[in-house]
């Protein structure tokens, strides 16, 4: 299985500050910028935004499920390629870069190892929501 | 200025209308590229920013369809990609879109995505300004401007293009300055 520099960092390869950012499923930083422009736009805009990933994300990831089992290539990757979208912009990057390999796959019209990958995006979204969740304790 | 997006994918979409609002922009968004061409035929928008990949409609067809609607006012297009690629690029030009902006988009970039669709904008008002009919007198020859106002051409030009004037004689009027001016003995010297 190829492993990403994003897998290596979560498993503990890389630098001390590298390790700092493999220890989030989320990116602070990207997470900061969207608490900023939730600040001008109202208290609601922040916690809707992580709400609404969850929800999404919980929706494509059932159609990627049954596009997989029906071995649907292009199906796996529209619907990779909408949560990748949504991944970045909410800087789950480890979510992205499966979704963009799941995208890849649907491209080469090969979903041979789909479920493989899509269990790695299962575990991974599994570790955001539970950041989601202490986010939105966070005021 | 008031901006219509297209963007199936709620996260994008809400961010991008936040950011767009947050800079003091009008927005309607929009969930895919149908409901934004209704939108765009009801009323016109300067600037549309489009997703490319869309159910229903796609950013292309979109911008296919906007070009094709006879509109006085022109609307700057930017298509959001995380497609790459020559060829999809050139294809989209040929669709009608203007730039392109990736996902997830910077916030720098966006604001100077806009600059460049407001500065296009303009210059595309002053040219269709000069291509339309200007009403000039035909005896004075001053131009009426869009206030009423009737202007000197020279003064009418410099006030909606870059274009500055100096001023001289053709050799027609040379001649004829030099007759009404001279006697015939002096000019022959």
């Amino acid at each position: 299985m190829k492993t990403t520099l994003l897998n290596e960092k979560r498993n503990g390869a890389g630098t001390d500050s590298m390790q700092i950012e493999s220890e989030s499923a989320l990116c602070k930083t990207t997470l900061q910028g969207l608490r900023d422009l939730g600040s001008e736009m109202g208290p609601s805009f922040f916690p809707q935004l992580l709400e609404t990933f969850e929800h999404d994300a919980v929706e494509r990831l059932a159609v990627l499920r049954s596009a997989v089992a029906g071995n649907e290539p292009g199906r796996i990757y529209r619907e990779a390629h909408a949560l990748r979208g949504a991944s970045l912009t909410i800087g789950a990057r480890g979510m992205a870069e499966i979704c963009q390999r799941l995208e890849n796959l649907g491209t080469a019209q090969n979903s041979e190892r789909a479920p493989e990958e899509l269990a790695l995006l299962e575990r991974e979204f599994a570790l955001v929501r539970n950041e989601i969740k202490q986010e939105s304790l966070i005021p | 200025m008031k901006i219509l997006v297209a963007e199936d994918e709620n996260i994008s979409r809400l961010v991008l209308e936040a950011s767009l609002k947050k800079r003091g922009h009008e927005v309607v968004a929009v969930e895919n590229g149908h409901k934004a061409w209704e939108a765009f035929q009801k009323e016109y928008f300067p600037v549309i920013i489009s997703d490319w990949m869309m159910p229903e409609m796609d950013g292309l067809a979109l911008c296919r369809e906007i070009r094709k609607l006879p509109r006085d006012n022109y609307t700057y297009v930017v298509l959001l990609t995380s497609l790459e690629g020559k060829t999809n690029y050139l294809e989209a030009m040929d669709a009608g879109a203007d730039d392109f902006m990736t996902k997830p988009f910077d916030a720098d970039q966006l604001t100077a995505r806009i600059q460049v669709a407001d500065r296009i904008l303009g210059l595309h008002k002053h040219v269709t300004q000069l291509e339309g009919l200007l009403p000039i007198c035909c005896s004075c020859k001053r131009i009426r401007d869009g206030t009423d106002k009737w202007q000197r051409v020279e003064n009418y030009i410099e006030i909606h293009s870059e274009a500055r004037f100096t001023h001289g004689y053709c050799p027609e009027c040379y001649e004829k300055w030099m007759h009404s001016n001279f006697p015939p003995e002096e000019i022959a010297t």
